[in-house]
């Protein structure tokens, strides 16, 4: 028990025996862990753009004339479990009519003796949850409905938009895994030198009879103090860097950055501890004989 | 108590020690003198197994350097204190917690480690030196610690390289005087040193090396 807690303290104490290195390893703990959260953040919000626009993407069916309200709402349900669509809204002749007047301030029936307007339906797709939305087989479904005359629907900026999307996507990822691999390399060379730099301390332990655990276990401490102290640095310092981007974004476009912060500091803080400490382990091994 | 049977050592670039026989039993005092490069280091790392024979055998304490595995080597080290030539002193703490670290190794109450190290400071004069780092200290001063530091854990066995070389004739004195208390009251000795008006006449048995052999 007092060896346990001896260790625990030479771990903390460490820390400050050796100042230099240990505000190296945090600092490159620090800075490459930011990296790293500001590319998590950007992939989570990568989904919030296409959201955004998808939302606005919109299908507009034209109904041919003669079928009755009934059949109508019955097309409207099938064309609802379509796969793809979010909602659709049933605009039938009368709100068509209704429409247009408020649109030209003219009835139509005074123009041209009757209501030529057709009834449709505006369908709205998923937003969410998918990587690359396909129109096409929406569009097909709703060709094969009998009271379908006609669909208008921006194909070519849709499959623009979805396309960049899936590309911009992917080099987020990518962008996110090289940033993971950039971090242990450079936190575990960060901490493989400073373990170098007390090579003969370990030495001399081990010469005075200290158990391989015994030496490594103050490494251990001091890893995981390192990783949760700069992981937690970087949290902080995304947060109020997301809370001014934030106020900055809100007075152009009204889009906010979407993060949990308890979640972002817990993955940060797990990442930094995980590399922190693996880091120490292994380069301990190194000079434990 | 230490049993060195026919072993040779030699270093890549050449150096080390040849065709060594020697019994040291408990509770001796033993000297070993010798010129500077002669091997006198070297015999005490095979002691402590830093270096491992390559011809011969080393029995020390009922451990057996031939098929010695490392996970043993804290056992057998820690029954014996170690005064290294060149010190060793850990440069990241101070005299107290560099003297206090065999006592945590062996996992002593606090309390106790406190008393004895102070005790044993005391002893070696080092009482007003405690929060003094290594680098902070005379090289007489960190001599005498780092016998503290071998003595603190009241060791089976007490190897010394040259434990004087850096101490004026009194305080030299003083130190075998110690060496010779601990050594009544049961720890073996084994002392390498240059200095053989020191030594001589004290009645300890005194083995004398030159180029790697001992010649009795
Ligand atoms: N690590 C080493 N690598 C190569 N040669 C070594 C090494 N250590 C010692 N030697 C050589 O082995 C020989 C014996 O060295 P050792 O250190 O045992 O001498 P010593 O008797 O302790 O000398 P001193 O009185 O100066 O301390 C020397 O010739 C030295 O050059
Ligand atoms: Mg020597």
């Amino acid at each position: 028990m007092d060896k346990f807690s001896f260790l625990i303290a030479e771990g903390f104490k460490n820390i400050f025996r050796h100042k230099l290195t240990s505000s190296a390893t945090i600092f490159s703990i620090f800075l490459t862990l930011s990296i790293v959260g500001f590319l998590i953040l950007a992939n989570q919000n990568t989904n919030k753009i296409i959201e955004y626009l998808r939302a606005k993407y919109k299908i507009e069916v034209f109904f041919k004339e003669g079928f009755t309200d009934d059949e109508l709402n019955n097309a409207i349900n099938q064309i609802g479990s379509i796969k793809g669509v979010r909602s659709t809204t049933l605009i039938s002749k009368k709100d068509a009519e209704k429409i247009f007047k408020s649109q030209f301030g003219e009835d139509i029936f005074d123009l041209v003796g009757f209501n030529p307007l057709p009834a449709s339906c505006v369908v709205n797709v998923e937003k969410d949850g998918i990587e690359k939305l396909e129109i096409m087989p929406i569009i097909k479904r709703l060709e094969m409905l009998p009271v379908v005359d006609e669909i208008k629907y921006q194909s070519g900026l849709i499959s623009r938009i979805e396309s960049y999307y899936e590309r911009f996507s992917q080099i987020a990822i990518l962008c996110f895994i090289l940033s993971l691999a950039i971090s242990i390399f450079v936190i575990s060379n960060t901490i493989r030198l400073t373990i170098f730099s007390r090579k003969n301390l370990i030495v001399s332990f081990q010469l005075i009879g200290a158990t391989r655990s015994f030496v490594r276990f103050p490494f251990i401490v001091e890893g995981l103090f390192h990783g949760f102290f700069g992981s937690m640095l970087s949290a902080i310092a995304l947060y109020f860097l997301i809370d001014y981007g934030n106020t900055v974004i809100d007075d152009i476009i009204s889009f906010k950055i979407n993060f949990d912060p308890y979640l972002l500091s817990a993955t940060l803080i797990f990442i930094g501890i995980m590399i922190s400490t693996i880091g120490s382990i292994r380069a301990t091994s190194k000079y434990i004989k | 108590m230490i049993h060195l049977d026919n072993v040779s050592y030699t270093f890549k670039k050449g150096g080390g020690v040849t065709n060594v026989n020697l019994d040291i039993n408990e509770s001796e005092f033993v000297f070993m003198i010798g010129p500077t490069g002669s091997g006198k280091t070297t015999m005490l790392r095979l002691i402590y197994m830093d270096i491992l024979p390559q011809v011969g055998n080393i029995v020390v304490n009922k451990f057996t350097s031939s098929g010695m595995k490392p996970k043993k080597l804290p056992k057998l080290r820690q029954k014996i204190g170690m005064v290294f030539q060149n010190y060793l002193l850990m440069n990241d703490r101070d005299l107290f917690e560099n003297v206090a670290l065999p006592l945590h190794v062996l996992g002593f109450p606090k309390r106790q480690i406190t008393e004895l190290v102070e005790k044993s400071l005391d002893e070696f004069g080092l009482s007003n030196k405690v929060n003094h780092y290594p680098h902070e200290l005379s090289g007489g001063e960190q001599q005498r610690a780092c016998v503290a530091r071998a003595m603190i854990k009241d060791p089976d066995i007490l190897l010394a390289d040259e434990p004087t070389g850096n101490l004026d004739p009194v305080t030299s004195f003083e130190l075998i005087k110690i060496f010779e208390k601990i050594n009544k009251a049961g720890t073996t000795i084994l002392m390498a040193s240059h200095n053989y008006n020191l030594i001589k006449g004290r009645g300890h048995r005194i083995i004398e090396i030159q180029n790697g052999s001992v010649r009795s």
